[in-house]
């Protein structure tokens, strides 16, 4: 594959201001469990390749699986992108980088035999089920996938990555008439399949809190002070800045540039956000980015200030600053885009008794079933308490959270000392390009004015 | 090997195996900001085969390169963990059945017809919305699909169409605005004047954002909205739901689940809807299927292995292209997929039954009802896009708030009138009626 795009970059480099091809060898595997039934299971190879080209401002893309096209798509890449020729390219300069980033591993999945991964999980949910006979139904799955790519382009660049992503998941549910309530066991990993293993450990909390809600009210909708976990707060930050953040979004949209101005005040005193892509062994891990730029820590937000944006190279040269490593394909039948990798809420100073303190009456939201951004954000939390008085009082069940991006950032009133980075094995969405793997990380925090659907 | 090595191969094998082969070519232009931005060309291709050796079922999938044998081999390796087969493949004839649909206004691919497109859909709504930013695309393809089995199934079915999305935008302070349209069709002019038209209308009426007490109003569903709503019907619809008792409507065959007004057709054999598709991914020849009749639940979606499983004919929603258009090529397992859904008109006007709301809400886009406890028909969703509705008229765009309930309830005893019209929007796949609700909940 290496050589075949070797060849295609030198037939075609000098007839584009830009170019880059893409080959890449993925192997899959999958499997899902309900109860003790496997449902699901595959193995799956799948090689392609993508040419992206520019000219005078003008993007062409084509990706492909059959190598006798190659020399062909990159024929059409390049003449779409002489069709769509404007004024200029624009690209942020970077340095050109010759690497090879093999795999090193905190525990190899490829080691551990596909009975034994599959034994995990039936034991993950025979210790689930047998919690309690409430519990009906336990569904699980584990997904794991290795990338060979090679990234060639006409600056010179000529990178060749393994990648892992893996990932699994418990999930105990449990019915009393028509109310059902499930939790999720969730984690994910790209260089540790021993993260799997350590699900076990949060079963049984897990299991509990299925049960338990079966009974627990419903909480009453309206607007609260809302203490959030830190898994919650990773999913908050992801969909309620961190998209927001995604510049090719507005590098052309004179309006939008003025609205996220840099400068302008985002969030409260000591709020401050970044996106690093340098948590190895994180799903967000990322030493380069898909068009070669290495990754690094980018802050967003530092003390309520927005300071920075995450950028392609292309985005970067459009708002006059520097590449970030932000820019993503899902795989080679993708151009890149702008997307996240772990994306962070920096600690505080507060601890958890004294983010609670002096709520009369709120929600403390724990975990996550996931969520959407925009500029109205919203997310679902596994379970949540009422707060009572500065405590913790009854727990209550669907507790979604939802608010306006620009009132909320603004709203956090306290910031956990407490840290966390949190995989789990969801991904994330835009456009077509779903799920890339991302990690979303923070402390607790306390946030007004959340309004919280439910009864 | 070549193709038609491969296909001999698999109709020779003893055991139950299926070869499903895909292949197609998309060319697509983007635009944002009022600029085209990209043009793309894509070749996604791939096969899988699925087998049922010694009595348990295996999958692989690989690219169009990937030596059968070896798919074969993983396939049946596989298998051994797999599950035990609940079905059997189905019998064919042993002769070749084709089925095509071409899009009328797609005689070819040819990306300066999708180019064109795109230039009108900017010039035009740049014109009538010179505040806004325009964005979208223009997708074309051809697809062919083969299914081969060994007990004597061949079918094929060639695709050629089109489609776009268009997205505009007005940022404001405290207000990004974003509204969108789109259709699993090239338009013709009279298509592309009314979707201008309607983006126009929604644009116009959007400017205005209004307060509103959270508290319960009528709520006037437009389909686009509703199709969100339905997401908790969809899944607790399908086979496996039921078969894992996941679903309340376990056991509900027969009963009254949603008003008398409402008849629910699942319907794979119209195509001019973008659910078309004339094979079931298992060799199964589709048909619609009445899953609501005059409220009452009728049937369960099922491929051959949850309806083998819960001991009823299967429904023919068996999917091996569970992901968007250009994710990649087929997957080696099955699960339910529903195809195109068509509900009943009433007998009200959509004028009317606005005309009639004195202080309520017209809900046309929330995008996130996935959220709550959605298998149980809990659905709770932004308003992304909502009009204030005071006498009759729109007053302005409610925005930052939800709107909740439970749908069986909403679609049940909540139901107030259901319109004539069932209009073409930017859910291809979705031919409904708007829906008038009575006390939704809006938070």
């Amino acid at each position: 594959m290496k050589n075949q795009i070797h060849d295609v970059l030198k037939k075609y480099r000098n007839q584009a201001d830009y170019l880059d091809v893409r080959a890449e060898d993925t192997r899959k595997l999958r499997f899902g469990f309900s109860n003790e039934e496997m449902t699901r299971l595959s193995v799956s190879e799948d090689q392609g390749y993508s040419i992206r080209a520019c000219i005078r401002g003008g993007w062409g893309f084509a990706s492909l699986n059959s190598p006798e096209l190659l020399d062909e798509y990159a024929g059409l890449a390049i003449e779409q992108a002489r069709s769509l020729a404007g004024e200029k390219t624009m690209l942020a300069s970077v340095k050109s980088v010759v690497d090879t980033v093999n795999l090193e591993f905190l525990e190899d999945p490829r080691l551990v035999p596909m009975e034994e991964k599959m034994d995990l999980f039936r034991g993950f949910i025979s210790k689930a089920r047998g919690y309690s006979d409430k519990i009906n139904n336990v569904s699980a799955m584990y997904f794991e996938e290795f990338r060979t790519i090679h990234f060639m382009t006409s600056e010179g660049t000529n990178l060749t990555l393994e990648k892992l992503d893996l990932g699994g998941g418990v999930t105990p549910q449990a019915n009393k008439n028509d109310i059902t309530q499930f939790q999720m066991v969730t984690t994910g990993s790209s260089n540790d399949f021993s993260c799997i293993r350590k699900m076990g450990s949060k079963l049984e909390n897990a299991c509990r809190w299925t049960v338990e809600l079966l009974d627990a009210p419903l909480a009453k909708a309206g607007r609260y002070t809302v203490i959030l976990d830190p898994i919650l707060g990773g999913t908050f930050v992801h969909e309620a800045f961190g998209h927001m953040s995604e510049a090719d979004e507005y590098q052309n949209n004179p309006q939008l540039q003025k609205i996220f101005t840099l400068g302008r005040r985002f969030g409260s005193d000591g709020l401050s956000i970044y996106d690093t892509g340098l948590d190895i062994g994180s799903r967000g891990y990322l030493k380069y980015d898909d068009e070669g730029v290495p990754g690094e820590k980018t802050w967003l937000i530092r003390d309520g200030i927005l300071v920075g944006r995450l950028h392609s190279r292309e985005s970067a040269a459009r708002l006059g600053e520097k590449p970030t490593g932000n820019a993503r394909c899902l795989n080679y039948r993708f151009p890149p885009i702008c997307r996240m990798r772990n994306t962070c809420i920096a600690p505080g100073g507060a601890s958890f008794e004294e983010l609670i303190s002096g709520i009369d009456l709120g929600v403390y939201a724990v975990d996550t079933h996931g969520g959407t951004g925009g500029e109205m954000f919203s997310f679902d939390a596994a379970y949540g308490f009422m707060i009572r008085n500065g405590k913790l009082a009854e727990p209550v069940r669907d507790v979604q959270l939802s608010g306006n991006l620009f009132k909320t950032l603004k709203n956090i009133e306290g910031i956990g000392n407490d840290f966390s980075i949190c995989d789990d094995s969801g991904g994330c969405g835009k456009g077509l390009q779903m799920p890339l793997e991302t990690t979303c990380s923070s402390p607790h925090l306390r946030i007004k004015n959340i309004t919280v659907g439910g009864s | 090997m070549a193709l038609k090595n491969e296909i001999k191969a698999i109709q020779n094998i003893d055991e139950p195996a299926e070869l499903l082969l895909s292949h197609r070519y998309l060319r697509e232009i983007n635009f944002q900001d009022n600029k085209l931005k990209d043009m793309q060309s894509k070749e996604v291709a791939g096969k899988a085969v699925r087998v049922i050796h010694n009595g348990r079922v295996g999958a692989a999938p690989g690219g169009l390169q990937t030596p059968l044998n070896r798919l074969m081999e993983t396939a049946q390796k596989l298998s051994e963990f797999g599950r035990k087969a609940a079905f059997e493949l189905p019998r064919g004839d042993g002769k070749l059945h084709e089925a095509e649909r071409t899009d009328p206004n797609v005689p070819v691919i040819d990306p300066d017809q999708a180019r064109g497109l795109a230039e009108t859909l900017i010039s035009r709504l740049c014109k009538e919305l010179p505040d806004w930013s325009v964005s979208g695309g223009v997708i074309m393809g051809e697809s062919i699909n083969r299914l081969v089995t060994s007990r004597g199934i061949e079918q094929r079915f060639k695709e050629r169409g089109a489609g776009f999305w268009t997205c505009i935008t007005l940022p404001r302070e405290g207000d990004l605005l974003e509204l969108g349209a789109g259709r699993d069709t090239f338009p013709d002019n009279q298509t592309l004047d009314s979707i201008i038209e309607d983006l126009v209308w929604r644009a116009k009426h959007a400017k205005t954002v209004v307060e509103m007490p959270a508290g319960e109003y009528p709520l006037l569903l437009h389909p686009e909205a509703l199709s969100s709503f339905l997401e908790a019907f969809n899944q607790a619809v399908k086979g496996r739901a039921i078969f894992e008792s996941l679903s309340p409507l376990k056991n509900k065959i027969g009963k009254k689940i949603f008003d008398e007004r409402i008849t629910l057709v699942d319907d794979p054999t119209d195509p001019k809807l973008a659910g078309y598709s004339p094979f079931g991914d298992e060799g199964t020849i589709s048909a619609p299927v009445t899953l609501i009749e005059n409220g009452v639940l009728k049937s369960y979606l099922t491929d051959l292995d949850y309806a083998a499983r819960l001991d009823q004919p299967h429904t023919g929603h068996g999917c091996r292209f569970p992901g968007s258009l250009d994710e990649g090529g087929p997957s080696g397992e099955v699960s339910i997929s529903d195809t195109s859904w068509i509900l009943s008109a009433g007998n009200a006007t959509f004028n009317d039954m606005m005309s009639n709301i004195s202080d309520g809400i017209y809900l046309l886009a929330s995008w996130d009802v996935w959220s709550g406890n959605l298998i149980g028909g809990d659905i709770s969703g932004s308003t992304h896009l909502a009009y204030h509705i005071k006498n009759g008229k729109p007053v302005g765009r409610i925005k930052d708030m939800r709107v909740s309930g439970n749908i069986y309830k909403l679609l049940g005893k909540k139901l107030l009138e259901v319109s004539k019209e069932r209009p073409e929007t930017s859910c291809s796949d979705l031919r409904a009626p708007y829906y008038l609700i009575d006390s939704v909940k809006l938070a």
